[in-house]
């Protein structure tokens, strides 16, 4: 199968007064359709940063990012068609949840298809078939500040899977929630892959969750240490 | 040391704490620099104007000993004389003023227009406004004398200032050296002027003197001086009290908003403080010793700018002075800004959170963000009916009390007014929000603004609340001097039934008489009323004096008796008198209360018996019946028959009274109006640019509220940058939706700046003397002007604010908490 999504060569550094650190010192690695990856590693290991490359949201110092073959970095080399080609292909799921406060839960599951003016009335059915696989279709006309943190990350999910995007980045999702929720939201994840064939990437510290990835790729350093099929590992 | 590092850490903040004590501090010393400098400069135009002379008379009947008698009275410490005469000057009419230049000793030095002394010379001086009227000419004029022509030469132009003229400025004043007519046209000159100088004299003094030459026209010059400087004064203290009133109202504000803001942003911080065991006495201190130190920083760039400003004002305004420095006096006013005020607010807003434990503090971060967990609606849609109602309560009220109780319901009601602006704005764009639902899929931009603006009710309404304050307080004050301008010239147009009314007449009894005669005769005049004027003192407070007959009160006033209601009458009895109810009012004066007034030569005692709505010296004015009181007529007012031209009836009584040295003052029914509306409040070119300054510093307070507003909400914009939103359609949404609010907020402030207007103009007219105006007028086009001004310099600081948005990353934003 081929890659959707692929890195070469990734390098990053950031600078800190005089000094410089290198986070990400050549990172190779590639992304297939349908399965649920875990880049994990200890703080400062240069996970997020790589996700944050991966994903469009940071300019790496060297090195290129395909998706689907092409170089996005030279396809989509200024802010408006960078964003656009975000709104079509990526969709992300952070630890603090980031919904907007002033709608309610089923006004930002649908908050990225109204801005992309793309809420049709399959997708909103589309959205109604996720609250309820997720467990929040009761509470779909409530504020997001009333829900709880296992609930309100259930509705970044159904915001993600609500798009057409074929890759859903995850950063730390459930770094702010208890071990109950955090298991159910990677079962959630993981779920979701098969039913709707979304690529899932997400960063973690807890190996725990890790292991319910399709893949768990290992970083250190700011290099990618290992690179092991979950299954695989399994059957052996 | 700490300090510093909470200044740094809390840079925006800080900064616009600091900008607007600079701002403020200069605006502080730049204005009182002027104000101090144009009082001084009025006491040196008193003095170049009138110099040491404290009286002058007038020798119309030709008495050859007035001089010496004038010499050998005790009383007169110096004396200079002039002969005035008619004359002409090629086929001008011309007021030849002779005299002595080198002795002419109670004048400051007469000067030229390049301001050098000048002494005798052999030709004739001009002013130059008498040699505009004149025109160019050639070198020679024919000037003609007592039936003898000469020719002469103009000698120099006169400094205007350095002499005391008794002509019209509209009447061509030629002057010359008693040496140079002697010479010239020879003969004897007749001496019919005389400066007196009495020393150091009260009003008084200088009329028990005059008292003594009752063949003589007396003026007390020492009485002009003092009534020009009280109305001047008077004219810089309201200054003075508008910019100082506007200046707490908007900088304390602004000042208090961002101590709130700071404090909010630093519960956390606080609460770590507090939890590893500093008091909250040295937590507060901290904070504390960070605005102080933004305070020194802000008066000492704020008072060096101020006297910079300031200087160049003055500069602007009467060349160049010299440098000025402000007074010791003004520094530490300046300070009470700088220091004191954000000093203060600072630790009233740290003193809230004195008695919070240091985890309830840590707690209270938690929920700094968005906190609208339940709808706040019904809070907003309740506060503006209930403000609503109890501003009209008030205005009910108001009416009812007496004025220094009015002057506070106004106060209250101003609160009341902008209060229930701002929720009812609130409420308004709540009710716009559901337009979001329509606008979600095809307008998804527009809707999130309208949800957005809904949704943070506590922060629109903070922004409202500033937006209201700065415009309706700027609408309010622009129509303050709008109103009492037209309200005053109003009045005295309904006051005056004349059509021509005549003042300064200075010339003797008989020729007044003489005159007075002749108009009654004229085929176009119905009737002639003469009256006199004159200032009178009431318990130490000046009042105006008018002395009429009942008949011609009747004939000439329109004046309402305020208790009957209807046309008021001048009583026919010796002591009876009518009052204006602005003296009743500020006297506490009732009909059938006994006065005794003074015209400082003689004491009176009259009986009150009625109580009209004179506007006359800002109703402060006393109106006794001609048969009691001998002063000579001062004031003569014509009404024409029915049908006569009222212009040509001017011209006709103008001539009638011209005799080429005495012109008094002749104005028409308009004219007078006119003066009144400009004399009603002076000053206030000033204070207008004044409040122009202070809507910019307001607008700065309101912009700070916005970064504030944008600052917490800089995560949302990041996810939305996430989820594939441009930055450019960031910034539109952003755009959007604070231009949305100016325009809800400027519709709202113009709302109430209408309705604050009422109590800004009773309390203005009330404290000012003038009392309650008839009614209130709005000036249209200051309204749009400030609140273009305004809203044009809200777009520009808005475009600068979206910009800073383009500085932060995506990943430092989503990751903030």
């Amino acid at each position: 199968m081929s890659a959707i999504l692929k890195a070469e060569n990734i390098k990053k550094s950031y600078k800190s007064g005089d000094s410089t650190q290198q986070v990400l010192k050549g990172v190779n690695i590639e992304f297939e359709r349908g399965r649920l990856y875990c880049i994990t590693g200890a703080s400062g290991s240069g996970k997020s940063t790589l996700l944050y490359i991966l994903s469009g949201l940071e300019e790496a110092d060297e090195g290129e990012i395909y998706f689907n073959g092409q170089r996005i970095n030279e396809k989509y080399n200024n802010d408006k068609a960078m964003s656009e080609f975000r709104r079509k292909n990526f969709a992300f799921i952070f630890q603090f949840f980031n919904l907007l406060p002033v709608l309610t839960v089923e006004e930002n599951i649908l908050l990225p298809l109204s801005l992309a003016k793309a809420a049709t009335d399959e997708k909103r059915k589309l959205m109604n078939e996720l609250m309820k696989k997720i467990g929040i279709y009761d509470k779909r006309n409530k504020a997001v500040n009333l829900l709880s943190g296992g609930e309100q990350q259930r509705v970044s999910i159904a915001r993600a899977m609500v798009l057409d995007c074929p890759i859903i980045f995850a950063d730390e999702p459930t770094g702010n929630l208890d071990h109950q929720n955090s298991l159910q939201i990677y079962s959630l994840l993981k779920q979701m892959t098969r039913d709707y064939n979304k690529t899932v990437i997400s960063v973690t510290h807890d190996m725990e969750m890790a292991s319910m990835a399709d893949s768990i790729l290992a970083l250190k350093d700011g290099i990618l240490i290992r690179s092991l099929s979950v299954m695989s590992e399994k059957s052996n | 040391m700490v300090s510093l590092k909470l200044i740094k850490a809390n840079s925006d903040n800080c900064k616009s704490i600091l900008f607007a004590i600079v701002l403020c501090v200069t605006v502080f010393i730049a204005s009182l620099l002027y104000i101090d400098y144009s009082l001084h400069d009025m006491e040196r135009e008193i003095n170049e104007k009138y110099g040491k002379i404290d009286a002058v008379f007038y020798d119309t009947k030709g008495e050859s000993d007035t001089y010496i008698r004038l010499i050998n009275q005790e009383e007169v410490k110096n004396i200079a004389w002039q002969s005035n005469i008619p004359a002409s000057l090629g086929s001008h009419s011309i007021i030849l003023h002779i005299l002595d230049f080198e002795n002419h000793n109670l004048l400051n030095d007469i000067k030229n227009i390049d301001g050098k002394v000048i002494g005798n010379l052999d030709g004739i001086c001009l002013g130059s406004d008498s040699l505009k009227l004149l025109g160019t000419g050639p070198d020679g004029f024919e000037l003609t004398v007592n039936g003898i022509t000469k020719t002469v030469n103009i000698a120099n132009i006169l400094d205007e200032k350095s002499f005391y003229e008794v002509a019209n400025t509209n009447q061509i004043n030629v002057y010359m050296s008693e040496g140079y007519y002697a010479s010239t046209f020879g003969g004897e000159i007749a001496k019919n002027v005389f400066l007196v100088d009495l020393g150091n004299v009260s009003g008084s003094d200088v009329a028990q003197f005059s008292q003594k030459f009752d063949n003589l026209i007396s003026h007390s010059i020492v009485d002009k001086i003092d009534l020009h400087r009280k109305e001047s004064t008077q004219s810089f203290i309201y200054a003075v009290s508008f910019i100082l009133i506007g200046l707490i109202g908007v900088v304390f504000g602004g000042l208090y908003n961002f101590s709130k803001t700071i404090i909010s942003e630093n519960i956390e911080h606080i609460g770590f403080l507090r939890t590893i065991g500093l008091s909250h006495q040295k937590a507060a201190v901290l904070y504390q010793n960070m605005v102080l130190l933004l305070g020194a920083i802000g008066e000492a760039v704020g008072v060096l700018l101020g006297i910079l400003i300031g200087n160049l004002i003055i500069y602007s305004r009467y060349g160049f002075a010299g440098f000025i420095l402000p007074k010791p006096i003004v520094l530490l006013a300046s300070l009470v800004v700088s220091i004191a005020a954000p000093y203060v607010f600072m630790s009233m807003e740290i003193g809230k959170y004195k008695k919070h434990k240091p985890i309830r503090l840590l707690l209270l971060y938690r929920n700094q963000g968005y906190d609208e967990s339940e709808d706040l609606i019904n809070k907003y849609v309740t506060n503006s009916i209930f403000y609503f109602v109890l501003f009209i309560v008030l205005i009910i009220a108001r009416n009812s009390v007496n004025d220094n109780l009015t002057m506070i319901l106004s106060a209250i009601a101003v609160f009341a007014a902008v209060k229930a602006v701002e929720s009812f704005v609130v409420v308004v764009l709540h009710m716009l929000s559901a337009l979001s639902y329509i606008f979600m899929d095809t307008r998804p931009h527009l809707a999130l603004s309208l949800k957005n603006l809904a949704r943070n009710k506590k922060k629109t309404a903070s922004v409202l609340g500033t937006l209201v304050l700065i415009l309706a307080f700027h609408i309010g004050m622009y129509n303050v001097f709008y109103t009492i301008r037209t309200d005053a010239a109003n009045k005295v147009e309904l006051q005056y039934n004349g059509h021509v009314f005549i003042t300064k007449y200075n010339q003797t009894q008989d020729v007044i008489n003489e005159k007075i005669n002749y108009i009654s005769k004229l085929p176009i005049v119905k009737s002639v009323e003469t009256s006199h004027s004159r200032f009178l003192t009431l318990e130490g407070s000046r009042i105006e004096g008018y002395i009429l007959s009942g008949s011609e009160f009747e004939e000439f006033f329109n004046l309402v008796d305020v208790k009957t209601g209807e046309k008021a009458r001048l009583p026919d009895n010796k002591k009876g008198a009518i009052i204006g109810e602005s003296l009743a009012k500020k006297g506490n004066i009732k009909v059938g209360d006994t006065l005794t007034i003074s015209d400082n030569l003689n004491t009176y005692e009259i009986t009150v018996e009625g109580i009209c709505n004179a506007y006359e010296y800002m109703g402060n004015v006393v109106y006794l019946n001609e048969k009691y009181y001998s002063y000579p007529v001062n004031n003569i007012t014509v009404i024409f028959k029915d049908g006569v031209d009222i212009d040509a009836g001017i011209e006709t009584i103008k001539t009638a009274l011209s005799d080429g040295v005495f012109t008094p003052n002749i104005k028409s029914r308009e004219e007078i109006k006119e003066s009144y509306r400009a004399n009603a409040i002076k000053g206030t070119m000033f204070i207008e640019v004044i409040l122009v300054f202070i809507s910019t510093i307001g607008v700065f307070m309101l912009t700070n509220q916005v970064i504030q507003f944008i600052n917490g909400r800089t995560r949302e914009f990041a996810l939305m940058r996430v989820m594939g939103t441009s930055l450019n359609e960031i910034m539109k949404i952003n755009f959007a939706e604070f231009i949305m609010l100016a325009i809800a907020g400027i519709a709202g402030s113009v709302i109430a700046g209408l309705l604050v207007t009422w109590e800004f103009v009773d309390i203005a007219s009330i404290s000012a003397g003038i009392g309650k105006v008839a009614s209130y007028h709005y000036n249209t086009s200051s309204i749009l002007m400030i609140s273009l001004y305004i809203f044009i310099l809200y777009c520009l600081s808005l475009g600068l604010i979206l910009r800073r948005l383009k500085n932060r990353t995506i990943i430092a934003s989503i990751k903030e908490e």
